[in-house]
């Protein structure tokens, strides 16, 4: 066992690629290179789609042999949960009528989320603590930092970085996300992500009702508009002693799962 | 033929990287094949692997850049202090999967 002794010519590379280093990151971030990456990014795109969607198959694949037999009893719970929904349906869309006559008769705004536009999911952009979805629209598309990702009316995160052809969307696990939110039976808290924990429910008083399998929606405070859907209540943390309990929360889609996230201005 | 081979390689692993591992496996090859193959080992690769990440990441290439050689020169340092055997080398790709994380998430994640 000996140990070599350093040689400075070994490491001559060093300061020429932090040279180059720096000289990218200051290009890049005042835009001089943006024509060039919005060509690389062109060729690349195609790629990490198809990518994207093998790996999403044989995900998908695997999963079905694994679970095939829970599948069916889960087929026929859903089957019953459908029919129940659909009468719940029913009965919502007479309410939502009656809604929206009371409250132009009151002069009150329904706020709509305007969908832009429709992107492609491409990969995982995340590192270290970081939880970012890759999606295949950008500067060039009209894609704007702070827009919101929504699949139907469920909020996947906000646009954080925007490149000529890609964006990173922020997810609801990535430790910095923050949103208030009220839950179904109209309990108040934060949605938080945390590392390793996925997505937590905070700073619920201790008077309020946290049940397990309640939705979990946008409170309409802190830029985010109402009674989007975050959530799912999965597992409750109340300690007596505690000012505040807290709840686990269930995603209700897999953001890697999806093949298409919709983009709306916030 | 192996630089070809490498090369092919680390491609396929960073594209794979933004859908299935994380973004640090690359930076691990890199290292083995500098601690394995030296005569055949370029710093290029390090420039290489951090342009392709930072496109396919969507980061900023040149923070990637600054953030793996960083790392890399870490680790180059301590192949250098410790014994030439396979437990150091197996260590410091270990290791290097470590360096280059932190590495990236202080240099990309603090200037989000």
């Amino acid at each position: 066992m000996r140990s070599r002794r350093p040689n400075l010519f070994e490491f001559r590379f060093y300061p020429l690629l932090l040279l180059a280093g720096g000289l990218l990151f200051l290009f890049i971030s005042i835009g001089f290179l943006n024509p060039i990456l919005s060509f690389t990014q062109g060729v690349t795109l195609p790629l990490q789609i198809s990518f994207h969607n093998l790996t999403s198959g044989v995900g998908s694949v695997l999963n079905t042999a694994t679970h095939i037999g829970s599948l069916r009893n889960k087929n026929s719970d859903l089957q019953v949960e459908n029919a129940a929904l659909k009468a719940e349906n029913a009965a919502l869309k007479k309410l939502k009528a009656e809604n929206q006559s009371l409250r132009a008769q009151i002069g009150s705004k329904v706020v709509d989320l305007k969908i832009n536009q429709a992107a492609h999911v491409i990969g995982l952009g995340g590192f270290g603590t970081k939880s970012v979805l890759l999606i295949d629209a950008g500067k060039n598309d009209g894609v704007s930092k702070g827009e919101l990702a929504v699949v139907k009316s469920i909020l996947l995160g906000k646009v954080v970085d925007v490149s000529p052809k890609v964006s990173s969307v922020q997810l609801l696990s990535d430790p910095s996300t923050k949103i208030p939110v009220r839950t179904e039976s109209g309990a108040e808290g934060i949605l938080e992500g945390r590392f390793g924990q996925g997505v937590v429910l905070t700073n619920v008083v201790q008077s309020a009702k946290l049940v397990q399998g309640e939705l979990i929606f946008t409170s309409g405070k802190d830029n985010y508009p109402a009674n989007l859907a975050v959530g799912k209540i999965d597992k409750v943390n109340k300690v007596e002693k505690e000012f505040f309990q807290s709840a686990s929360v269930e995603n209700l889609v897999n953001p890697n799962d999806l093949a298409l996230v919709y983009l709306a201005k916030n | 033929m192996l630089k070809v081979a490498i090369f092919i390689i680390l491609l396929f692993l960073i594209m794979l990287q933004t859908v299935v591992f994380p973004l640090n496996l690359a930076f691990a090859l890199l290292v083995a094949f500098f601690l394995y193959g030296k005569g055949d080992f370029s710093y290029w690769y390090i420039a290489i692997a951090a342009i392709l990440l930072g496109l396919f990441a969507n980061l900023n290439i040149g923070l990637v850049l600054i953030a793996l050689s960083l790392a890399f020169l870490i680790i180059h340092l301590f192949s250098k202090a410790l014994p030439e055997n396979n437990l150091s080398k197996i260590s410091l790709v270990l290791v290097s999967l470590v360096v280059s994380e932190v590495s990236l998430t202080l240099l990309v994640g603090l200037t989000k």
